[in-house]
This record gives C-alpha cells, sequence and structure tokens, in this order.
C-alpha cells in the first residue's frame, strides 16, 4: 500500500489519520510505537531552541526537588559535544542517595531534542544502563524523566565515563568510530575485551532483567526481524522527502527474506569503535555508552553492524581490514564464537547487513533531512551536514542487493 | 564576469572563520563544532554552486530513461498510464533551457513516485517475473544516480578517497551508462 508519496506538507504537519495509518502499516515494539508516534503528534509544534545552561540547571534543581530528599547542588554546568543524537551537559552533583548516603558525582544529564536522528527510548536506555551494570562496563544510572515532565523532553542522568574514544596518538577518521585506527599496541588490548563484552551482552539473561520498554520477539519465527524491518520502513514513510525507488526494491526485498530467530539476545544496537570510552595509558575499556537502539533480538544484527565497512579499516600496506579497527574479520568472528558459544550464521549477517544498510540509508537521508528541514534540533547543521553520507550507504545497499535481484 | 554569488559565500566564509568563531565562548564546545561545519557546508555550497541545475537536469535524464526502461518491460501487465505522462511532460523540460529549478525538481519527483508506485503494484500482484525484473531495472539505472550522489558529496563525505569515486564534471551532461543487466 503506497501513502502520499513524499509530500513536505504532509510529513511536515501529520494529520491523526496518517500517523495512526503508518502505524497500522508498520507494527512494531510497543515502546517504539509510543516514541514514534508522540514524534509525529508533536512534529508541527515548532522548531527547538537551545536551552541556556541556566536554564537546564533549573529543570533539573526542579527535578531533584521533586525526586530526592535531603539537599543537594548542582555546580559547574557545561555543554558536551560528540554524537547526533542528544543534548548532553555535564555537572558536578552533591546528594543525598536514599541507599549509600551523601555522594558527590559527576554526571551527564542526556535530553532529547524535540526530534532527533534516532527517536527512541530514554526509559529503554536506562533500563538497559541499569541492567548492564557489573555486567560490563557503563555509567551508573540515577534519574530519568521519561516523559519530560520536569524537562522540556524526556532526560535521563549517569554518571561521567572517563577516557577517551579514540587514541591521542595515531590518524583517526574524522568522526569518533568511523574508520578509528588504534594502533597495534592498543589494538591487542582491546580486541579481547572488545569481543568478550559483545559476547556478555548477548548471552545475557534478559528473562531476569525485568525490562519493560522491550518486547520479547517469538524465536523459531520471523517476527524479530518483521518489527526491525518495520521500523525502518515507518521511519522512511514519516520523515521522507524524496521517493528513491531502489528503497522499494530492498524494503519489499527485506520482507521476502526475513530469517527466523533462533535465539533471543540483549541487541546493543550500535557497538562499535567511537562508542566504547577507554583508558588510554591501560587499553582498559571504561564503558560503553549509546545504548539507545538496544532492543531483545538477533545476535546477527549487531555482528552485521559492528563488521559493516565503515566502521573499520584497512592496515597500512591495504592487506588486511580491520572490523572496528579492532581484528580482522575471519579472526573477529572466531573470537566471537569462542567467547560466546554462540554460532554465527553468514546468511543471517548477510541479511542483517542489508537490513542494516537500509536503516541508514533511513536516517542520515530520510530523517536527518526531516529533522533539520524543521529545526528541531541543537545542531541542525550537523544534520543537514549527513547529506553527506547516504551515498556511501545506498552503495552498500545496492552492491549487497546486485546478486539478490 | 566577476560571480557575486560565490564572491559573497567565500566572505561568510571569511567573516564566520576569522571574526565569529575566535570570539565564541571556549566553554561552548557545542557551538564552536556547530560553527565549524557550518563554515565547512558553505565552502561545500560554494563548490556545488555552479553545479546545481546539472545536477537536476542529470536526475530528470536518469528517471526519464529509468522510466522508459520500466514502460517497455512492463508492457500492459501493469497500469503504467501515469508514468507514461510523466515521462511525456518531462520532454521539454529538457529542452528548455529556462526552466526552473522548481519545475525539474516537480519533474524528478513525479517521475520517481510512478516508478515507485509501479514496483509496489508488481509486489502486490504477485508476478514473480514482473517483480523480479522491475526490480532488477531499478537497481541498475540507480547506480548512475548513486555514483553521482557519491561525487557530489565528496568534499564532505566521510570516505573522500574511495578509489571508486568519479569526477563529477564526467556527469555532466548527462550520458546513459552501458551495462545494465536484462530484466528478464
Amino acid at each position: 500500500m503506497l501513502l502520499d508519496m513524499a509530500s513536505d506538507g504532509l510529513r511536515d504537519d501529520p494529520p491523526a489519520s496518517f500517523i495512526a495509518q503508518v502505524s497500522a502499516l508498520f507494527p512494531v515494539e510497543a515502546e517504539i510505537d509510543k516514541c514514534l508516534t508522540r514524534k509525529m503528534e508533536r512534529r508541527a509544534s515548532g522548531a527547538f531552541h537551545r536551552a541556556s545552561l541556566e536554564q537546564i540547571e533549573g529543570w533539573f534543581a526542579r527535578f531533584l526537588e521533586a525526586n530526592t530528599k535531603g539537599p543537594f547542588r548542582i555546580a559547574n554546568a557545561r555543554w558536551l559535544n560528540g554524537g547526533a543524537s542528544k543534548l548532553q551537559v555535564a555537572f558536578e552533583l552533591d546528594w543525598q542517595d536514599p541507599a549509600r548516603g551523601p555522594l558527590h558525582e559527576t554526571v551527564v544529564l542526556r535530553m532529547e531534542p524535540a526530534e532527533a536522528l534516532n527517536t527512541n527510548s530514554r526509559r529503554r536506555e536506562f533500563e538497559l544502563l541499569r541492567a548492564f551494570r557489573g555486567v560490563v562496563p557503563v555509567p551508573e544510572t540515577f534519574f530519568l524523566d521519561e516523559d519530560g515532565t520536569w524537562f522540556p523532553e524526556p532526560t535521563l542522568v549517569y554518571g561521567f565515563a572517563r577516557g577517551v574514544t579514540k587514541p591521542t596518538t595515531t590518524a583517526t577518521g574524522k568522526v569518533a568510530g568511523l574508520g578509528t585506527d588504534f594502533g597495534p599496541e592498543l589494538r591487542a588490548k582491546l580486541t579481547p575485551q572488545f569481543i568478550d563484552y559483545l559476547a556478555k551482552i548477548h548471552l545475557f539473561d534478559h528473562a531476569s532483567a525485568g525490562f519493560t520498554s522491550m518486547d520479547v520477539p517469538e524465536v523459531e519465527t520471523t517476527q524479530n526481524a518483521l518489527w526491525q524491518l518495520n521500523r525502518a520502513r515507518r521511519v522512511w514513510e514519516e520523515d521522507t522527502g524524496e521517493v528513491i525507488p531502489l528503497m522499494r526494491v530492498a524494503a519489499n526485498w527485506l520482507e521476502r527474506n526475513m530469517p527466523t530467530l533462533d535465539r533471543v539476545s540483549v541487541i546493543h544496537g550500535d557497538y562499535r569503535s567511537g562508542n566504547f570510552m577507554f583508558d588510554e595509558p591501560t587499553g582498559q575499556i571504561t564503558a560503553w555508552l549509546d545504548w539507545e537502539r538496544g532492543h531483545l533480538g538477533d545476535r546477527h544484527r549487531d555482528l552485521a553492524w559492528t563488521t559493516q565497512p565503515s566502521f573499520g579499516h584497512y592496515s597500512e600496506d591495504g592487506s588486511t581490514y580491520y572490523v572496528c579497527g579492532i581484528a580482522p574479520e575471519d579472526e573477529f568472528y572466531r573470537l566471537y564464537e569462542e567467547a560466546s558459544g554462540l554460532p554465527v550464521d553468514f546468511e543471517r549477517i548477510e541479511y542483517y547487513r542489508i537490513l542494516n544498510a537500509y536503516q541508514l540509508v533511513v536516517g542520515t537521508l530520510a530523517t536527518a533531512y526531516r529533522v533539520s528541514r524543521l529545526g528541531k534540533t541543537h545542531q541542525d547543521v550537523l544534520l543537514a551536514r549527513l547529506r553527506a553520507l547516504p551515498p556511501a550507504f545506498l552503495d552498500t545497499l545496492s552492491n549487497l542487493l546486485r546478486e539478490k535481484l | 564576469m566577476a560571480d557575486y554569488l560565490e564572491n559573497g559565500v567565500r566572505a561568510m566564509e571569511k567573516s564566520l572563520r576569522d571574526v565569529v568563531l575566535p570570539a565564541l565562548d571556549a566553554s561552548d564546545p557545542l557551538a564552536r563544532e556547530q560553527l565549524n561545519l557550518a563554515i565547512d557546508y558553505l565552502g561545500f555550497l560554494r563548490a556545488r554552486l555552479d553545479y546545481a541545475t546539472h545536477r537536476l537536469r542529470f536526475e530528470l535524464e536518469l528517471y526519464r530513461d529509468m522510466a522508459a526502461a520500466v514502460l517497455d518491460f512492463v508492457g500492459g501487465a501493469l497500469p503504467a498510464e501515469a508514468l507514461g505522462a510523466a515521462r511525456a511532460e518531462a520532454l521539454p523540460l529538457i529542452a528548455d533551457a529556462w526552466a526552473s529549478s522548481a519545475d525539474l525538481r516537480t519533474a524528478v519527483g513525479r517521475l520517481s513516485e510512478e516508478i515507485d508506485a509501479l514496483v509496489a503494484c508488481a509486489e502486490e500482484q504477485g508476478d514473480e517475473a514482473l517483480r523480479v525484473g522491475l526490480g532488477r531495472i531499478v537497481h541498475d539505472a540507480t547506480r548512475h544516480w548513486i555514483d553521482l550522489d557519491r561525487a557530489w558529496y565528496a568534499p564532505i563525505a566521510v570516505d573522500p578517497d574511495d578509489p571508486g569515486l568519479k569526477p563529477l564534471e564526467s556527469f555532466f551532461p548527462y550520458r546513459a551508462p552501458a551495462g545494465a543487466r536484462a530484466a528478464a
């Protein structure tokens, strides 16, 4: 069924009928449906304007007054940059933890803009960070304003993670994580940790974690693949500014070839260099960040994401490609199988490579256009400039599909 | 003859870089990042000013060719009258050196939408040969557009050293690429 093609008017100010139609056409997890519906219902509400640090500090104080007991002090508010999605501010916070008493923490306040490059759930991010505390290095979570009651938009507060995302001494890509070259010494220290933490995430017992923000897909069915495909297709329909027939050809292929799920794993969603921090002198990973694309699903989705070419680099002599700057691809899979005990199915990886490329085109071509067109963030120029990325993702999508069609 | 648009954009870049950037609050990395990206984008815009209409004309001709291949392939198997009309309406625009960017953009949009509608229609009908053939036509014809898009955004791309990159000028004037697969 076709929607109203690429009308800017329709997508800039979507009527309830359009919002309902897209939601019905592309069923997704309940929490994702809630987030995407909220996005569309608020789309015509105007542009986002970055607040001052003083305003944000005031909202934080109101939140703490309402949600904590005892005195608190907020100090040294400062902007953090990095990432293409959420607005981030660091604070020094003195407060009374009910269980631990008076505490001093450096915290990061992570607030959504009016509309982001990735529409997703702060509750989900909060739950995942909390569940993985002590399993893999993650920042400690402190507060959640899930619906934007005290802040203008949904907001999460967690501990400040120390470390760097890329080495200070070797040549790296322009954007953290894209082509990061760790160099041989650091690579040797990071590789086992990188693999081991991915295995731990995929082996995590999700059933006992009490997640409320994630639906559990049925094994031996294609439900998981359908949810993930539908999510991307729905966002394309909600955000696109142009029709590219190849995207429909790709979506049709993806729908006809959905793999079944053999095992439900926690999926990080953006497991790559640039999304972990490490202590440069010791090479110890100090925090895994950016869990916002997390879900319960197929580990091959993470494996296909981590191994996509744009996140890695070739050795200087051009002979060896390093996945995320970490390990040659065959070694990466071998080490992952050893660490997790889970088999790697390359047909499933191939499928998720195509789905990932499709999703990346959706985000960088459709969403980045719509969000920057409507001035919905604190970094619209960054989003508009992301238009330079889809050619590479479309190239990948086209190359992967060529032999399938 | 002086190029006052290019000159103006260049002046904006210099003013922002030399005057505004140093005056920014050093404790606001987000502001500095946004300004640097804006300056960078102005440089990209300046490099593409002369080619904006070329690109639209390329896209219009590419989609006309894609439409011709689609129409030839589907014959009477799908309701393709709207695509035929969109293709016919695009022809005078190609011949019209004074055609506006808005008209060119509308014509490109209409062609791509009608092709997309036929792809959807073939999927719904469930005719395997029709679906596969249309998919191949769209896939192969889009390849040329992707190559153009890569060249277009190369100055601000993450992979500017991509060995497969062709010079932007090589795409103009539009020439249909050779080597598309047979649809069936």
